[in-house]
């Protein structure tokens, strides 16, 4: 199935200030953005994703690069010919206008008619769920509303493409979580492209179709969820996006049935792997992989590696406990369900068992 | 480094053009009756506003005018008391106001402290000559300082205040808690926090009291002239290129002393960071 | 300052302590005396100067009404022209006070701080110099074979004995009151517009608003108590200016303010004067009312919209 491209980032890249005092704050990121997708950018604070989100919308220039929405293309528009909208992190929304008011005001702009407004505007607002305080103001609303309010008002002109700037870091915790399953909705709803900026790990998870991870103004990865934490591109999307142990190691032989030597000693059977013999590499295993047994009678399992370790440290969290574990020089986390037969305690020798299958090569 | 920049300037979305040029004609229409008045008090000629050339005679000449001298000294002792006076009460009354802590009155007596400034001048002034005449007050520079003390009030407590509430509250009490009572933390601590804060507005009440002509102009008897108000009959008698001398002198007094004000209140914001 | 009551005893006393000079002074001196100039406009007055003391109405019905040579009471004009004047003038020099200052305090309150401090000192500069030498500045810019007439001169739009002349116009007078007050009319401008969010912008135009509509339905309805206040602020000195009508308008164009000071120069009518007085006071009070219920109206959405609140 073909995808359409809403929006298609050439090249772009921003540069603050000059000469020795320039910051780059975007750096040649290329990207392609399909029409009803739900796409996440993710990144640390200062890696450029909001400078990105603002190029789109037309408030920041583009020191190089294209883009193209649905084909056609936009840099030399100004925002307010963009047929573009934003939810504001603030909700920016206008104090001297109600909340009707406020949705209508694209709309007005826009030159529709009078009843097109009604229509539209009570259409969004019922979206939202708004409808009962459309006659109110924003100073007499809590965050959880004004934020729906900047969503219905971004919304209501129906935009091709729907950029959502950190809307629900000012929210507390459950509330964000109830919103990221009204946003999913109401982008799968309404079929408009969602650009979504979050820091949020958890939340780019739980709502994105994609998530493109940014560092220093370079996008790390682009894919899917599973894609992003299973496979990671590299050390800083591994350690970004959940947890990670890195077990350094050399290959030795390359192949369909690649071997790894550990530094910490022992060796691993991998299956394809395009590393070159000798070739330093970085080994990556999601800690609710690592297998944790006793120290008597188990069989081993497969091609897992298994090495003696120590519990250093026992953190119960309710539903899995995390386990740190000193082997062989190196500390490796581990994520464990506790069960009446499992019951590690600081101080306990131990089995750790890597299953190769889980196991995740990394250029070093 | 740039392949394809863009052709077009980005001009982001808040910044509107024309306005900077406007902004520059503002500053011009601001300014250059100021210049011309100083550019013409130099003028070598005797008709006040044709120019021959560059000349320091006018201003040689006010030095040798008494009238002038004791008209201007009449400012400054007008000055001299009436601004001292105003910021004594005004720092008072400001004291009260930001740490006096709730109390009745309080409305009536912000209202009562910006009352001069809401009444037109003119207004006051022949109130204040009304006042004076029926109840035959004469005492020559008296009434005048008299008269200034009530509208400097205001332009002294208006820095005093922000002073104070810019000032942290949680000083004095810190002072409280290393031993200090009421009397020694207001010495030690409020006080001298506050010094910046009363000189400016010394500045202010001393600045608005020597430009004051209005109501000096009114309620001024005989032999008790200011210097607005004697350059005002100079212009009435006929307009000579000296009259632009000793304006342009009057200014650069105001200039100057509004000049200390602000650097002093910019110290005093730096100074306000730490505390 | 042992018990509760103790406490707050001396505190009450502090705080009398502190008002007291403040009360009396002003109350003596400025309250004192606008209750007498009231009571002075009711009585009758004394052809030498001064008052008799007697109630008389007639300096408020000399404002309207005259007594012809029949000795009837007829309507008389001339004061309502001077009054008309003067609101016209004082309106005029408003709105271009308010055309002029808008994009500047616009454009400053955008700028960086250093810069923006270093703009609003330069435009309070000339309010804190004296008003009579400005304003004579302006006498010899617009005077005959002034500074004007020779820049004409020199540009060659009049001749070299020829003149602008608009000395001794309303003109001249408008100019004057613009000059005056333009500070006045800045300051709370700038300060409302330093208040308003810029991302307001920005949302706005991402909405499809153009520049216009950004400053027709964004700008101006949030900077209104800025320029509330700002009008009022000129509006009412311009309405009982003395100087700028006296200097430019050569005293024959009367404003309010120079006929009160006729009243009590030459004239000596100090009821009559004192009625002016008290009529100018009363705009005063009406403007202040009227400015004091705009913002409290804008205070209600002040809080909302552009901050995070929790909930």
């Amino acid at each position: 199935m073909l995808k359409n491209v809403a929006v298609d980032i050439q090249q772009v890249t921003k540069i603050y200030g000059a000469g020795n005092a320039a910051v780059t704050a975007v750096n040649d990121v290329t990207l392609q953005i399909y029409d009803n997708e739900f796409l996440t950018l993710l990144g640390p604070s200062g890696c450029g994703k909001t400078t990105l989100l603002r190029m789109i919308a037309g408030f920041e220039d583009m020191t190089k690069g294209h883009i193209k929405l649905f084909g056609e293309e936009i840099e030399s528009l100004p925002p307010n010919q963009r047929p573009v909208n934003t939810v504001f992190q603030h909700y920016a929304l206008f104090p001297h206008l109600s909340v009707y008011e406020n949705v209508a005001f694209g709309l007005r702009r826009l030159k529709k008619s009078e009843a097109e407004i009604d229509r539209r505007c009570k259409e969004v607002l019922a979206l939202t769920q708004m409808e009962a305080l459309a006659e109110r103001r924003p100073s007499q609303m809590s965050g959880g509303q004004q934020q729906r309010v900047a969503l219905a008002r971004a919304l209501a002109p129906n935009p091709k493409v729907l950029l959502l700037d950190e809307p629900l870091s000012a929210l507390d915790l459950k509330l964000r979580q109830a919103m990221r399953d009204e946003l999913k909705q109401l982008q799968q709803k309404t079929g408009i492209t969602f650009i979504f900026v979050t820091h949020d790990q958890e939340e780019a998870l739980a709502m994105s179709d994609r998530i493109v991870v940014i560092s220093e103004g370079r996008a790390q990865q682009v894919g899917t969820p599973q894609e992003v934490y299973e496979a990671p591109a590299n050390r800083f999307v591994a350690n970004f996006i959940g947890e990670a142990n890195m077990l350094e190691a050399r290959c030795k032989t390359a192949g369909k049935s690649a071997t790894f030597a550990l530094s910490a000693g022992g060796t691993l059977k991998m299956s394809a792997s395009d590393a070159a013999a000798g070739d330093p590499v970085t080994i990556m295993i999601r800690p609710e992989k690592v297998k944790v047994l006793s120290k008597t009678g188990n069989k081993p399992t497969g091609s897992a590696l298994r090495m003696d370790a120590k519990v250093v440290e026992q953190t119960y969290l309710g539903s899995v406990t995390h386990l740190d574990l000193a082997c062989d020089g190196q500390v490796l986390k581990a994520c464990i369900n506790q069960d009446a037969h499992t019951n590690f305690a600081s101080g306990d020798e131990v089995v750790v068992e890597i299953p190769a299958d889980n196991c995740r090569v990394l250029r070093s | 480094m740039a392949s394809n920049l863009r052709k077009s300037k980005f001009r982001p979305i808040w910044d509107f053009p024309g306005f900077g040029g406007l902004t520059v004609g503002f500053f011009a229409f601001l300014y250059v009756p100021i210049l011309v008045l100083v550019a013409y008090s130099f003028n070598g000629s005797k008709f006040a506003m044709v120019w021959s050339e560059f000349s320091w005679r006018w201003y040689l000449k006010l030095l040798e005018n008494d009238d002038i001298h004791s008209a201007a000294i009449n400012s400054l002792i007008v000055a001299f008391f009436a601004a001292p006076a105003a910021t004594i009460m005004a720092t008072l009354a400001a004291l009260v106001m930001v740490r006096g802590g709730p109390f009745r009155s309080r409305a009536f007596t912000a209202g009562l402290i910006t009352l001069p400034l809401m009444v037109p001048e003119i207004v006051t002034a022949v109130a204040t000559l009304i006042f004076f005449a029926l109840l035959n007050i004469n005492l020559g520079l008296i009434n005048i300082i008299l008269a200034h003390t009530v509208f400097c009030i205001p332009f002294a407590y208006m820095p005093i205040r922000a002073a104070l509430e810019a000032m942290d509250p949680g000083l004095e009490v810190a002072a409280q808690d290393l031993y200090a009572d009421r009397w020694d933390a207001f010495r030690h601590v409020t006080l001298p926090l506050l010094t910046p804060g009363i000189m400016s507005g010394f500045m202010l009440a001393f600045v608005i009291s020597i430009d004051d002509f209005i109501i000096t102009l009114m309620v001024a008897g005989a032999g008790s002239t200011t210097l607005p108000v004697y350059i005002y009959s100079m212009i009435r008698t006929g307009v000579t290129p000296e009259v632009n001398a000793v304006s342009t002198l009057l200014l650069a007094v105001s200039v100057i002393l509004v000049s200390v004000y602000w650097l002093l209140s910019s110290a005093n914001r730096k100074g306000e960071a730490i505390g | 300052m042992t018990n509760a009551t103790g406490k707050s005893m001396s505190l009450n006393r502090l705080r009398l302590f502190g008002l007291l000079p403040t009360w009396i002074t002003i109350g003596v001196l400025m309250i004192g005396p606008l209750l007498i100039m009231a009571a002075v406009s009711l009585m009758e007055a004394n052809v030498y100067g001064g008052v008799h003391l007697r109630f008389d109405v007639s300096s408020y019905v000399q404002i309207l009404f005259d007594k012809n040579l029949f000795d009837e009471t007829e309507f008389n004009p001339a004061y309502l022209i001077i009054i008309l004047r003067s609101f016209m003038l004082a309106l005029g020099a408003t709105i271009l006070a308010l055309l002029i200052g808008f994009p500047a305090a616009y454009y400053i309150a955008r700028q960086p701080d250093h810069r923006k401090n270093l703009l609003v000192f330069l435009i309070t500069i000339p309010f804190w110099t004296n008003l009579l030498v400005r304003t004579f500045a302006w006498v010899i810019i617009l005077g005959r074979g002034g500074f004007m007439d020779q820049v004409g001169s020199f540009l060659n739009i009049i001749g070299p004995d020829e003149s602008i002349n608009l000395m001794y116009t309303n003109t001249a007078i408008l100019i004057g009151l613009v000059y005056s007050y333009l500070p006045l009319m800045v300051l709370p401008l700038y300060s409302s517009m330093e208040k308003m969010d810029v991302r307001l912008l920005e949302a706005g135009a991402d909405l499809y608003a153009n520049r216009f509509e950004l400053i027709r339905r964004i700008i101006l309805p949030l900077t209104m108590p800025g320029i509330i206040g700002g009008s009022i602020l000129v509006f009412v000195p311009c309405l009982g200016a003395f100087i700028a009508p006296d200097l430019l308008g050569g005293g024959k164009k009367l404003m309010l303010g120079s006929l009160v000071q006729l009243q009590f120069a030459t004239s000596r009518n100090w009821p009559f004067g004192a009625a002016i007085a008290m009529m100018l006071l009363a705009i005063v009070v009406i403007a202040l009312m009227l400015n004091a219920r705009a913002a409290r109206r804008h205070a209600a959405y002040e809080q909302g919209g552009a901050e995070v609140t929790h909930g």
